[in-house]
């Protein structure tokens, strides 16, 4: 963590603020505070307030709120924010998400399983067990980055990508897990599938996970997955 | 009550002809791009033609060769690259509004060197149902447009409000931008803050070479190809990234983020263009020479300032 928040002006309109250098759930509470407390103060100014794992980049209407103005007014909010003169609470929630983990729709399973050492049924337990935060949303809408995994469960990127992952799918890569709201293209290992949409245009609000939000996964049956509208997808040679 | 009344009907869409307005905001946290018009200029004046405000949708003509039937009587603008557009086959002024009659026949070329996307708007904006608040159509997010992510069509209706004949306007030539793709672009940008972990020699390579732009550029990105710069890290932590943000990936070759960026990306940033030159590389053609030349905060904000006033602060008045 940084002593002081880092501020650069990317464009007349981009403000970004850098909380520390490393990822960890301190950062993660600290950027989820600069990111309501920049809602607070810059009100309409604000186009996006963008936060990712150590950073939050605020876009503003550089016509109403002079950039070089930006850092100035938000560092005095901070002040205060940061002594408690201001509480802010930004709004994360838990999620409970539920997951057929198998490999008929976990199509990594079996080689994590292999690679590791490591009965598939033991890998899904170290992945539940735990609690995962959202750390960041990106790569396309509704994705989230949850972290971080208990480090028996890292594993690297596919060498290449897969063309389709079905939607749903429940993956890991690196130190984080995440789920793809669409089908899409993928270098994640697939271990698990939900039947819930991540994103959805015409529900509101669209995305179901916020950044700053608390996951817990929970396991379900195959009968459990199929009547809460899970769909077996194998995945084609 | 009026209703909106078929005004265009697709006979051939052309390489990406798309929906847009100024963008979606409010949205980046949810992992949805800004989007918005390639070259905002030439889609501010389409509409500024017509006296609409400022964020009508309007059609995003990329590489031309569009061509539709006019559906009922309206005035319409266009604006940006020169497709050498006529109106039942008479030659139609690029940057001027006209009026277009039921059955008529409104037809674009193809790239005639002088830009790549071209800005066709109607009297009070095409009528397009709006995706968290934006007409804007990503291919990608499968989001935006008349059909969540599809490209204009073959046979498809646009919609619109008929329109009377008006007085015809036209952009003065002044304020015209010259275009010509066999020219170099001279593109601004803002050094970053991560322009001192470049080396000197990777920073002076950047500011003093021909880049060329990459035929594997989209609205998501224009690459770059030059002598590769030497990048001292290969990733940072992902964060946000700004129009015009200039990534470095490991293999040295600049990537110009534009209107459709992904929302986080996790390459280092040498700089980032200033958004009054974004147009210029939106309009450039694959083979086209570029060079970056150093600038600053205060001068983008200073020419931002004034293109917002003109366009947004003065939108009701009549040139």
């Amino acid at each position: 963590m940084y002593a002081q928040l880092h501020y650069a002006l990317v464009a007349e309109d981009h403000l970004l603020i850098t909380v520390a250098d490393k990822i960890s759930e301190e950062a993660l509470a600290c950027v989820q505070k600069v990111g309501a407390c920049a809602a607070a103060v810059f009100g309409d100014s604000v186009i996006d307030i963008i936060p990712a794992y150590t950073t939050v980049m605020i876009v503003f209407d550089c016509i109403t709120l002079a950039p070089e103005k930006a850092a100035l007014l938000f560092q005095q909010h901070w002040h205060d924010v940061k002594h408690g003169i201001n509480t802010i609470n930004p709004q994360a929630k838990t999620i409970e998400i539920p997951i057929y983990y198998h490999p008929d729709v976990g199509w990594d399973l079996l080689h994590l399983s292999e690679q590791k050492g490591i009965d598939w049924q033991e890998l899904v337990q170290l992945h539940h067990e735990k609690t995962y935060h959202v750390y960041a949303m990106g790569f396309s809408p509704g994705f989230a980055f949850m972290g971080l995994l208990p480090p028996r469960l890292h594993s690297s990127r596919k060498s290449s990508p897969r063309k389709h992952l079905p939607q749903g799918t429940l993956a890991i890569a690196d130190l984080q897990t995440a789920i793809y709201p669409q089908a899409s293209p993928g270098g994640w290992n697939s271990i698990g599938r939900t039947p819930v949409s991540l994103f959805d245009v015409d529900t509101n609000p669209a995305n179901l996970l916020n950044s700053g939000d608390t996951v817990q996964f929970l396991p379900i049956e195959k009968e459990a997955y199929l009547s809460l509208g899970g769909i077996i997808e194998f995945e084609k040679a | 009550m009026t209703y909106a009344q078929p005004l265009l009907q697709v006979d051939k869409p052309g390489f990406l002809t798309l929906f847009v307005d100024r963008g979606r905001r409010h949205h980046q946290h949810m992992g949805l791009t800004a989007s918005g018009p390639m070259d905002e200029y030439a889609f501010l004046w389409a509409n500024k033609l017509l006296s609409n405000t400022c964020n009508s949708p309007a059609l995003e003509i990329s590489f031309g060769l569009f061509t539709c039937t006019i559906k009922n009587n309206c005035m319409l603008a266009i604006s940006g690259a020169d497709f050498a557009a006529t109106l039942n086959g008479k030659p139609l002024n690029n940057w001027q509004s006209f009026y277009a009659k039921t059955g008529d026949k409104l037809h674009f070329k193809g790239p005639q060197q002088q830009g790549s996307r071209a800005y066709l708007s109607t009297k009070g904006g095409f009528d397009c149902p709006l995706t968290f608040n934006s007409c804007c159509t990503v291919e990608r997010e499968q989001l935006g447009g008349q059909h969540q992510g599809k490209k204009i069509a073959t046979s498809e209706t646009i919609y619109a409000y008929p329109t009377e004949k008006e007085i015809i306007r036209c952009v003065p030539h002044s304020l015209i931008p010259d275009y010509n793709n066999r020219n170099t672009i001279h593109c601004r940008f803002i050094p970053g803050y991560q322009w001192t972990a470049f080396s000197k020699k990777s920073q002076q390579a950047f500011c003093k070479q021909r880049y060329i732009l990459s035929p594997q550029s989209n609205r998501m990105g224009c690459r770059l190809t030059g002598e590769a710069l030497s990048v001292a890290s290969s990733g940072i932590i992902s964060e946000a990234i700004a129009l015009g943000a200039i990534q470095i990936p490991p293999d040295g070759q600049p990537i110009v983020l534009m209107r459709d960026r992904q929302t986080l990306g996790g390459y280092p940033k040498i700089g980032c263009v200033i958004s009054n030159d974004i147009e210029k590389i939106a309009q450039a053609m694959p083979g086209q020479a570029l060079q970056f030349h150093i600038s600053d905060i205060q001068s983008a904000y200073k020419e931002r300032q004034l293109r917002e006033a003109f366009f947004t602060h003065l939108q009701h008045k009549v040139l």
